[in-house]
């Protein structure tokens, strides 16, 4: 063994090929392999397999009546509005900064129409779906991609009370809670357990933070990890409890460019929001409403949507 | 062995310029990426070539113009396989980064590179001649 290592290419044949098979194994756990963690409804995967087909059955005889409750209460349902007792979105567009912007004005009666919702319905690593059939899947009236938590292994994810990863990120979490109001915090100095504790409904983790009490937080040179092009980008703004504005603009190509941080926090101070937060954006920024894709995604390369980890939705 | 050793040293000339040649390989690859990462840079990528020219054209300049020893096929392997771990350590973590991912694997690249880089030097250290 000892010579061997000494052999003039033997040994560098032998760690290349280690080398390259062990970072080939990193980039697909990364990247492609799923690792499924947890159940939406909190269980673990083998808890969950035993109540499968009766909860299939409750969930369908659910959803049929929601679809019902839905179609009943609907006012006014056209490409550009929604509205209903208790949900009223208008979505408007705007041509700014060489940007197809995508405005959705949404005003709830209760936080319980601002849903969160996870690829597979399972919390875990690299397990993807696009927006729009999550949406579907979730009879989403107005939908937008999340902060695609399942690409990373750190930061805070808290989804409709479910607090499934309680390890901090390095950047600002958004928080959403049970009486409509947001709050960035920065994840370092929080706790997840204390914000559930305290009424957190919703943790969003990517950032950064856009507005706070109506002052812009970020400025022209702020951007995620570094970027320094006008992109793709997702955000939702408070304006007052229950009243929010979520904004998606289209970027990276000739037709729209998309926007920088502080243009997107600028669109939203424009839009009388007190609290705004960017979500992921680049090929991931996806606007859903009304059963289609309202946006054109694309990562650049390519047009279509990127399936991503989560959505952030308004719906029953 | 006495032939392994000063076949080595023939060829620490012949390295010098190779650490040389993959410091500009290092620096076009990541101008090319750069090229379509939307903006998004990362120091790891940045700095990268710094790997085999500092830990390679530097340092094997040293040893044969200033140190004039000898270096023996294991701590040569081992220095080797330590820098190229270390440069493929840096890549994944500058397009982790750029992609806004991580991985709990990343610190395995360095670990393992400055092991071999140590283990590697301790030898030297420990285990040459002086030029005559």
């Amino acid at each position: 063994m000892y010579n061997f290592f000494k052999k003039p290419f033997a040994w560098a044949i032998f760690y290349s090929l280690l080398l390259v098979l062990f970072t080939c194994y990193v980039i697909l756990d990364t990247f492609v392999i799923p690792r499924k963690e947890q159940n939406v409804s909190g269980k673990t995967t083998s808890e969950i397999s035993e109540q499968t087909k009766v909860d299939e059955t409750e969930v369908n005889i659910e959803i049929e009546q929601e679809k019902f409750d839905k179609d009943q209460n609907a006012i006014k349902y056209d490409d550009n509005l929604y509205e209903d007792e208790n949900i009223k979105i208008y979505i408007s567009k705007l041509y700014k900064n060489n940007t197809q912007i995508y405005i959705a004005d949404v005003k709830i009666k209760s936080i319980d129409y601002l849903k969160t919702a996870l690829a597979k319905n399972s919390y875990g690593r690299n397990l993807k779906q696009n927006t729009s059939e999550m949406a579907e899947e979730h009879n989403a009236i107005l939908a937008i991609n999340g902060d695609f938590y399942g690409f990373r292994d750190d930061g805070f994810v808290l989804r409709n009370s479910v607090l499934y990863r309680k390890n901090a990120g390095n950047g600002e979490a958004l928080v959403i809670y049970e009486d409509g109001t947001f709050e960035t915090v920065l994840e370092k100095k929080s706790d997840a357990d204390e914000l559930l504790k305290n009424g957190a409904e919703q943790i969003l983790s990517f950032g950064p933070g856009l507005l706070s009490n109506g002052e812009i937080c970020v400025d022209e040179k702020t951007e995620v990890a570094r970027a320094t092009n006008s992109n793709p980008r997702t955000a939702i703004g408070m304006i007052e409890p229950l009243h929010y504005i979520v904004v998606v603009a289209d970027g990276r190509t000739d037709e729209s460019k998309g926007l920088s941080l502080y243009q997107l926090a600028e669109l939203f101070k424009e839009n009388n929001c007190i609290e705004a937060y960017n979500l992921d954006g680049g090929g991931s920024a996806t606007m859903y409403f009304n059963g289609k894709v309202v946006n054109i995604p694309t990562d650049g390369a390519k047009f279509g949507e990127r399936e991503v980890s989560d959505i952030v939705y308004f719906g029953y | 062995m006495i032939l392994f050793i000063s076949d080595i040293n023939k060829k620490i000339s012949k390295t010098i310029k190779n650490y040389f040649v993959i410091s500009i390989l290092c620096v076009l690859i990541v101008l090319i990426y750069y090229k379509f990462s939307h903006g998004v840079t990362s120091q790891y990528m940045t700095f990268i070539f710094l790997y085999p020219l500092i830990g390679g054209t530097f340092v094997f300049f040293i040893i044969e113009n200033i140190l004039k020893k000898k270096v023996k096929r294991l701590a040569f392997n081992f220095y080797n396989s330590g820098v190229a771990t270390l440069v493929v350590g840096s890549l994944i973590s500058g397009i982790f980064e750029i992609a806004g991912t991580s991985s709990k694997y990343q610190s395995i690249f360095y670990i393992l590179g400055y092991t071999f880089i140590i283990l590697s030097v301790l030898k030297f250290l420990f285990d040459t001649k002086k030029c005559v």
